[in-house]
C-alpha cells in the first residue's frame, strides 16, 4: 500500500507537469490517488477526432505489482470496448503486465488503440465484424455515436 | 463417560486401518486369474519402485505416489536433463516447466536450436548495456546492498542510503521489496508457477526458484512450491492424477489410452482408501459400466430425472396431439390448447361422450377412452422405462446409506455387548465384513442399472440381467439379516448366517463383473445408443 501510493503519488506529480497529449483533465475521483478520472480525445484522422471520452483509472492496492484498470465511461463504437467500457489490451493483462510500465504508456496505447482498432482480438464481435468487412458503416456509426455521446 | 468414549475411539482407529485392508484383500479381482501379467515400460516417468503387478487382465497397473515421491520424480527428471546437456539444475527446471515436463520434446528442441530455446524460455540474458556490465555468466544471482540507489519501481531510495537489491541474469536491478511484491501478486495472486518473469518491460528473462527463495516469506515459497507440484501432476496429463479423496494429496499414475476405455474400465484404489476411475475421473468404482455408459448416465440423470419424475406424476398426453398437459384446476373437462380436443381428464375419452352433465365418468369400458389411455401409455414407454432404471439406481445408492446408518447402530451395540458379555472384540467383526460387503455389491448393481438401461435387448441382455437378479437377491438377503436384533443368545447362529450370505454375496459379485469386463473385452454388448469416446 505504501508502495503503492508513493508510485502513484510520482505519476500523478508527472503526468500533471508534463501534458500528454490526447489526454486532458486527469484529475483525482474524491480525493483518492488510487482513482483517477479524466478524458481521452479522439486522434485526428479518425472517426473519433471529435470526440472526448470520460475514463476512469483504478488502481488496485498492491500497484504496480498489478495492473490498474481502465475504463471509458463515455459510450464508443469501437471493436475493443464492450458496452461497460471497459478495454482488453496485452498491456493491461495480469499475465502480461510490467511493474516498471508507466502510466503515460498505458495512455499512449490506448489512443493507439483508438487509431488503429484491433479487430482480430475484439471485444464486441459485430462492431469488429462491421469495422472489417463494412469500413464505410463502421465509420458512419463511430461518428455518429461520437456525435450523439461525445462532443458536449 | 470419557472411558467410553476413549474405547470407542480406540476400536473405531483400528477399524479404521482394517477397512483398508479389507478392501484390497476382498477386491472383486482377487477371484480372477493372475494370468496375462503385462506391465507396460514407461519410459515417459521415471519409477522409483516396481509397479504392483496386476490381478487380472481386467484390473489396471497403476502405483500411488505421496508428494515426497512427486518431488524426489521432478528431481530426478531434471537431473536426466541436467546430465544430458551439461545445464544447470534451476535451468533445467524452468526448461521442463516450460516444455509442460515433455522431456522428448524438451530433448529434441534444444539439440536443434539451443540459443533459440533458451532466448525462448528466458534463461538468455538480455543485450542492454547494463545487463552486459552486470552480469556474470553463471554467477549465482543474489541480494546486493546498493549505496545511492534508487528504484525504479517505486521510487524508494535516496543518495546516502543503502538499498538491498536484485537483479537478474539480464541486469535489471530492483530493491528486494518489490521483488518481494512481484512474486506475492504472481503467485498468490495469480496461482503462477510455471514462469515469474523479470519486472521489466519487455523482458522476458525468468527467475529461477532459488531466486524467488531468497525474496519471499517461507510462506509464499510453500506455497510456490505447491503449486509447481500440482502444474506438474497436471502436465503429465496422460499418466498422473490426484486421487480425488477428500484432503488426500496422493498422486496416481496409471497408463491408459483412451481407446482402451472401450473395453476397460481402469479403477484405481489410492492408499486413502477412495476408489476412482482413472478413465473419467469418477470419484467411484463405477463397475461394470464403461466410462462411455457412465458418462452419458451421469448426464441423463441431472438432466432428466426431476424433471421426468415431475412430468410421470403430474401430467398427462393430450390423447389426439400428444401435447404434454398439466392439469392446473379442479375440473376434469380438459381443452387441449394446442389442437382443441376436449377430453376427460379420468378415463382419457372424448369429452362429448360424457354428455352434458358435469362430472359423469364411469364409462369405464369407453372404447374411445381405452384407446387414448393405450396411445398414453406407447408414448410414455420411454420414460417409464427409464425411470425403471433410474428408481433402481437412486435405490441401491440410497440403500446403501440406510445400510451403513443400520451399521453404525450395529456397531454401539456390538460395543456394548463386547463389554457386557464374553464376547471378544473379534467376535463381533462379522457385522462389519457383511456391511461392507452389501455396500460394495450395491455400488455394483447401481451401476448394473445404467448400464442395462443402454443395452439392447437380446440373450446376452437376458445373460447379464440374470448374473444381476442373482446378486440383487443375495445382497437384499444378507442386508434384511443385518436388520435382524442382535441378541447374545441368538448371535453364535446369526453369525454363521451372515458370514455364510457373506461369501455368497461376494461370489456372485465376482460372477456377474468377471463375465461383464469379459463381455466388454470381447465386444458382446450391445447398446442401442452410440456410447461416447472419451479418447
Amino acid at each position: 500500500m505504501a508502495q503503492a501510493t508513493k508510485r502513484i503519488t510520482a505519476e500523478y506529480t508527472l503526468i500533471s507537469k508534463e501534458r500528454i497529449n490526447g489526454v486532458s483533465e486527469v484529475e483525482l475521483v474524491d480525493d483518492n490517488i488510487f482513482e483517477w478520472a479524466g478524458y481521452i480525445h479522439g486522434p485526428q484522422g479518425t472517426p473519433y477526432e471529435d470526440g472526448r471520452f470520460r475514463f476512469r483509472l483504478a488502481y488496485p492496492d498492491n500497484f504496480p505489482f498489478k495492473a490498474p484498470a481502465f475504463q471509458l465511461k463515455t459510450p464508443i463504437y469501437h471493436p475493443n470496448f464492450d458496452p461497460e467500457g471497459n478495454i482488453c489490451i496485452g498491456l493491461l493483462k495480469s499475465e502480461s503486465w510490467k511493474p516498471t510500465t508507466r502510466v503515460t504508456q498505458i495512455f499512449q496505447a490506448i489512443l493507439q488503440l483508438l487509431a488503429e482498432p484491433n479487430p482480430d482480438d475484439p471485444l464486441d464481435a459485430s462492431i469488429a465484424n462491421d469495422y472489417s468487412n463494412n469500413r464505410s458503416d463502421f465509420i458512419k456509426t463511430a461518428k455518429d455515436s461520437v456525435y450523439k455521446h461525445a462532443t458536449h | 463417560m470419557s472411558d467410553d468414549s476413549d474405547n470407542y475411539m480406540d476400536a473405531a482407529s483400528f477399524e479404521g486401518s482394517d477397512i483398508v485392508e479389507d478392501y484390497q484383500s476382498s477386491n472383486p479381482s482377487e477371484a480372477f486369474s493372475d494370468d496375462d501379467v503385462e506391465i507396460e515400460d514407461n519410459e515417459a516417468f521415471i519409477v522409483n519402485e516396481p509397479v504392483k503387478p496386476k490381478k487380472s487382465k481386467f484390473d489396471v497397473d497403476y502405483k500411488v505416489y505421496d508428494i515426497n515421491d512427486i518431488i524426489s520424480n521432478q528431481q530426478s527428471e531434471t537431473e536426466q536433463v541436467c546430465s544430458i546437456f551439461g545445464l544447470q539444475r534451476q535451468d533445467a527446471t524452468i526448461l521442463l516447466r516450460h516444455f509442460g515436463w515433455n522431456r522428448e520434446k524438451l530433448i529434441e528442441r534444444y539439440s536443434e536450436d539451443p540459443e533459440r530455446i533458451l532466448k525462448q524460455v528466458g534463461l538468455a540474458p538480455g543485450t542492454s548495456a547494463s545487463a552486459q556490465s552486470d552480469s556474470r555468466a553463471n554467477s549465482p544471482v543474489r541480494l546486493k546492498r546498493v549505496k545511492g540507489f534508487t528504484c525504479e519501481i517505486c521510487f524508494t531510495g535516496s543518495e546516502d542510503t543503502s538499498t538491498q537489491t536484485l537483479a537478474l541474469a539480464c541486469g535489471h536491478r530492483f530493491c528486494s521489496d518489490c521483488w518481494k511484491m512481484h512474486c506475492e501478486e504472481k503467485i498468490s495472486g495469480q496461482g503462477e508457477s510455471r514462469k515469474i518473469e523479470c519486472m521489466q518491460g519487455d523482458c522476458q528473462t525468468v527467475m529461477s526458484e532459488q531466486v524467488i527463495s531468497q525474496v519471499v516469506p517461507e510462506y509464499i515459497f510453500q506455497r510456490y512450491q505447491t503449486l509447481a507440484n500440482k502444474t506438474y501432476v497436471e502436465d503429465n496429463r496422460r499418466g498422473l492424477r490426484f486421487c480425488p479423496g477428500p484432503d488426500c494429496g496422493n498422486v496416481i499414475e496409471c497408463q491408459v489410452r483412451g481407446s482402451d476405455l472401450e473395453s476397460l474400465i481402469p479403477i484405481v484404489v489410492c492408499k486413502c482408501g477412495q476408489a476412482s476411475c482413472f478413465g473419467c475421473s469418477f470419484s467411484g468404482d463405477h463397475r461394470p459400466a464403461l466410462c462411455g455408459v457412465t458418462k452419458l448416465w451421469v448426464k441423463k440423470c441431472e438432466d432428466d430425472s426431476e424433471t421426468a419424475n415431475w412430468i410421470s406424476a403430474n401430467t398427462k398426453e393430450c390423447p389426439r396431439c400428444h401435447s404434454t398437459i398439466e392439469k392446473n384446476g379442479g375440473c376434469n373437462h380438459m381443452t387441449c390448447r394446442k389442437c382443441r380436443h376436449e377430453w376427460c381428464w379420468i378415463c382419457m375419452g372424448d369429452w362429448s361422450a360424457h354428455g352434458t352433465s358435469y362430472y359423469n365418468c364411469n364409462r369405464f369400458e369407453d372404447k374411445s377412452g381405452k384407446d387414448a389411455r393405450d396411445g398414453q401409455q406407447k408414448s410414455r414407454v420411454s420414460l417409464e422405462r427409464y425411470l425403471h432404471y433410474y428408481n433402481r439406481f437412486s435405490n441401491h445408492e440410497q440403500s446403501a446409506r440406510l445400510d451403513q446408518e443400520l451399521y453404525a447402530k450395529t456397531e454401539r451395540k456390538m460395543d456394548e455387548m463386547q463389554r457386557s458379555t464374553s464376547l471378544t472384540w473379534i467376535e463381533v467383526q462379522f457385522v462389519k465384513k457383511a456391511v461392507e460387503t452389501v455396500t460394495k455389491c450395491r455400488m455394483t448393481l447401481k451401476w448394473t442399472y445404467a448400464m442395462a438401461y443402454y443395452l439392447d435387448r437380446n440373450s446376452m441382455t437376458e445373460l447379464f440381467e440374470d448374473n444381476q437378479a442373482d446378486l440383487e437377491k443375495a445382497v437384499e438377503n444378507l442386508s434384511e439379516l443385518l436388520e435382524k436384533p442382535l441378541d447374545v443368545e441368538t448371535i453364535p447362529e446369526l453369525r454363521s448366517q451372515m458370514q455364510n450370505a457373506t461369501n455368497y454375496v461376494k461370489s456372485r459379485q465376482n460372477i456377474l463383473l468377471e463375465d461383464t469386463l469379459q463381455g466388454h473385452m470381447e465386444d458382446r454388448w450391445s447398446y442401442h445408443i452410440t456410447i461416447p469416446s472419451l479418447a
